[in-house]
């Protein structure tokens, strides 16, 4: 019986190990191309990875550059403007309140500009004309 | 033996008839399983990295070019809200960069002008051009004249149509002492249109007293508006210039 087993073991051996040992020539360039392949798309990745990586810490670091200036004082008149001309689009169509909006305050750079400016005749003539807004109909 | 058949009971009839040992492994025989288990932990290791790698890549672009905007977020340029993405930060900031340029300079040439008493004209363009701060101010100045007058007209339509009902029920009326209660009611609504239009006139509402946007108050040093102290808003945006 033991003989029989050993018998049975060598027969099964002897049958996979010729296919072991020899791998055709076709398996052989499919497993070279197909580990190439990989490493090249990892490489690849990788590369494509780190520029990516690269390009992000780039674009903050230009951010961070520009955010240098022009400071917030320069800012928040470029903002108060932003402000201003939202609030003429948002109001003329939509206001809906019992008493005239008020205007935004002032950012203090742009109280400054307007106080160090020349009050120019035709400026004054303008104002003028305007003020005050709710002139008698 | 009947525990041997019945083990045998489910393989093959040719097997079951043969002479020969039936080995049975649980798993596979030693040291059959390790290249496939090798190959397989290799090919899951490189799948692993390589979506390692495309899923940063993925972030980075992501972060770079999101156009998305973020619309809780004042934004000086886009109206749609401050951009998510980078790329379009840049873009704003550049933009705010190249209009908000020699704001104080602009100031120092004004003084200087002023106190040399130079006719030279000073000007910057996000003050005085066509889409400047005076433009934008003089159209916000015509707004709210037009919003007054919409609110004199509303105010007046009101009494109008009150007073056109009173008539209307004056004329269906035939008793005279409701007739005299209405004239009455008619009498008090004419004084509050005599009294609407007088103050129409007059601007003495105080409520419909429109402030020049070029004299409103000035920013307060608390006031968390991006427009007067931009950087208790947003902190992060203004870094110290001295590297």
């Amino acid at each position: 019986m033991a003989k029989d087993e050993d018998a049975a073991r060598n027969d099964g051996q002897e049958n996979l190990e010729p296919a072991a040992l020899s791998p055709s020539l076709l398996s052989v360039v499919v497993r070279l191309v197909a580990r190439i392949w990989v490493t090249g798309l990892l490489l690849l990745a990788a590369a494509f990875g780190g520029i990516a990586v690269y390009q992000l810490f780039q674009t903050r670091a230009e951010l961070t550059e520009l955010r240098k200036a022009p400071g917030p004082e320069a800012y928040a008149v470029v903002a108060y403007r932003r402000e201003l001309e939202r609030q003429v689009r948002a109001y003329e169509q939509a206001w809906r309140g019992d008493a005239v909006p008020p205007p935004p305050p002032r950012p203090r750079l742009l109280e400054e500009i307007d106080l160090a400016r020349p009050r120019d005749p035709e400026r004054v003539r303008g104002s003028s004309e305007l003020a005050p807004i709710s002139a008698p109909q | 033996m009947p525990e041997h058949e019945e083990h045998l009971s489910g393989l093959p009839e040719v097997l079951r008839n043969s002479n020969r040992p039936i080995i049975i492994y649980q798993g596979a025989p030693p040291g059959a399983l390790d290249a496939p288990t090798s190959n397989a932990l290799g090919l899951i290791s490189w799948l692993a990295l390589l979506t390692l790698c495309l899923g940063t890549i993925l972030f980075c672009v992501w972060q770079v070019w999101n156009p998305g905007y973020d619309t809780r977020q004042f934004s000086p340029i886009y109206a749609e809200g401050r951009p998510v993405g980078l790329a379009n930060q840049i873009e704003e900031r550049k933009q705010i960069n190249a209009r908000g340029e020699g704001l104080v300079d602009f100031l120092d040439r004004l003084r200087a002008a002023r106190y040399n008493s130079a006719r030279s004209r000073v000007t910057h363009s996000l003050i005085s051009d066509p889409d400047g701060i005076d433009a934008v101010r003089a159209q916000w100045d015509e707004m709210c004249g037009n919003i007054r007058e919409r609110i004199y007209d509303r105010r007046l339509g009101q009494i109008d149509s009150r007073a056109a009902e009173l008539r209307r029920r004056g004329a269906r009326v035939a008793d005279p002492a409701e007739r005299a209660q209405l004239d009455s009611d008619l009498l008090r609504l004419q004084a509050q249109r005599a009294d609407q239009l007088q103050r129409r006139r007059t601007d003495t509402d105080p409520a419909l007293q429109c402030v020049r946007a070029s004299e409103a108050p000035v920013c307060s040093e608390s006031d968390a508006n991006v427009w007067c102290n931009p950087e208790l808003n947003r902190p992060r945006d203004f870094v110290d210039g001295v590297s």
